[in-house]
């Protein structure tokens, strides 16, 4: 379908979504965690689910933290393909150390569930001491679009987000509660609603 | 299967904006000598020199150039460990990269592996998969190099977001830069930002 084409598709369905509009959003939470970095005590290691964001490297390994950088890519495939996608990245991730921060952007509102179970237990497994996790959900808007948003830090500390389409899908706007039943080994430490309709999640190991 | 030539290019600069702005291929020299690779070229195998290589062919094996520049051109394929004082990557990578000066990854690599190096300089839109590491006392990084690199401690030239310093973002947390809300223990709370 081309590009109009869906945009029509989804205006006609009444799910237009904020389309191709480039947005910049502050994440409070995120930066938070950026200040806690400890200045010189153990180094920390930090798994970056998403794309490699440039200008996070630069801070984090100023406190000779160590990132990883799985670029997972989940997109509108079936349960099933991104349960392979999972099962092939995941034991490509360096493990040799626990992990204490890991960035899931806005992974999880396009995994499954049970993915999002099996995701949550592969990290926990990995996860040191207080490990943290840090996620992007829509939570105001009843849908999202069809695929993951480009999602890029910029120097200035703000989030820019770009549609890559029109088109859109059901949000699952997981509860707080339903998020921890989805993922038992992690507990909702702290949320904070953006002005784009997204919430910020930080999680922590239980 | 090598082409020589003499090489008057500069070296790469660590500044990322300054790099984006350039048109012609990045070059990083670190000598007057460079071995170029061709784009027709397959090899297999272990590679050692003594001067910088430039790689626009396809390479699988081992590249030891512990004292010179490793290029991969945008056309380059390497399949590898690299051990080379200076990296500099256009193109595919699937390997470990150690470098004991400095690496750096431009916008159009493609990069699968774990990198160790105290200086690195990404640039933005470079596809990466793997860990990096620019502490020289790691492990890999004294396998790598048999000790602590007598370089400066880790620099990067990529962008940082702002106020994530520690003193600036203890400075923006206070300056209502966002109001994050909830203990820092396990409570649950909420807020609202934008």
């Amino acid at each position: 379908m081309s590009q109009a084409a869906a945009m029509a598709s989804a205006r006609a369905r009444g799910t237009e979504s904020a389309d191709h509009a480039v947005e910049s959003i502050r994440l409070p939470l995120f930066k938070q965690w950026l200040t806690e970095l400890p200045d010189a005590s153990r180094r920390q290691v930090w798994l970056d689910l998403g794309r490699l964001q440039v200008c996070l490297v630069p801070h984090l390994l100023e406190h000779s933290a160590r990132l990883l950088v799985a670029d997972l890519t989940i997109g509108g495939e079936s349960g099933s393909d991104q349960r392979v996608a999972l099962d092939r990245l995941l034991p490509q991730c360096c493990w040799n150390e626990p992990l204490d921060r890991v960035c899931l952007w806005d992974l999880l509102d396009y995994l499954e569930p049970e993915n999002l179970s099996t995701l949550s237990a592969e990290l926990a497994g990995h996860a040191g001491h207080g490990c943290r996790l840090h996620a992007l959900i829509q939570y105001s808007r009843a849908d999202m679009p069809q695929s993951p948003r480009r999602l890029r830090l910029k120097p200035d500390g703000m989030l820019e987000v770009s549609n890559r389409s029109a088109a859109t899908r059901t949000a699952p706007r997981p509860s707080p509660k339903r998020l921890e039943k989805l993922m038992p080994e992690f507990a909702v430490d702290r949320t904070m609603l953006l002005n784009n309709g997204m919430q910020e999640f930080v999680l922590v190991r239980k | 299967m090598f082409q020589k030539r003499e090489s008057n290019e500069t070296e790469q600069t660590h500044n990322p904006q300054a790099s984006a702005q350039r048109s012609e291929p990045a070059r990083a020299v670190s000598s007057g000598k460079v071995a170029t690779i061709g784009p027709t070229v397959r090899i297999e195998g272990r590679l050692e020199a003594e001067e910088d290589v430039i790689l626009e062919g396809r390479f699988k094996g081992t590249v030891d150039l512990k004292k010179n520049t490793l290029t991969v051109g945008k056309d380059g394929s390497l399949e590898a460990e690299v051990y080379a004082a200076t990296i500099l990557v256009e193109g595919k990578v699937d390997g470990d990269l150690y470098a004991s000066e400095r690496l750096n990854i431009r916008k159009s690599a493609r990069v699968t592996g774990n990198i160790y190096a105290p200086r690195i300089s990404l640039e933005d839109g470079a596809r990466f998969r793997g860990s990096i590491d620019m502490d020289a006392d790691s492990e890999p990084f004294r396998k790598a190099f048999g000790g602590k690199s007598t370089k400066p401690p880790a620099e990067i030239s990529a962008a940082r977001p702002s106020g994530s310093q520690p003193s600036d973002a203890r400075k923006a947390e206070t300056s209502g830069d966002g109001n994050p809300t909830g203990n820092a223990g396990n409570k649950q709370s909420s807020g609202t930002a934008g």
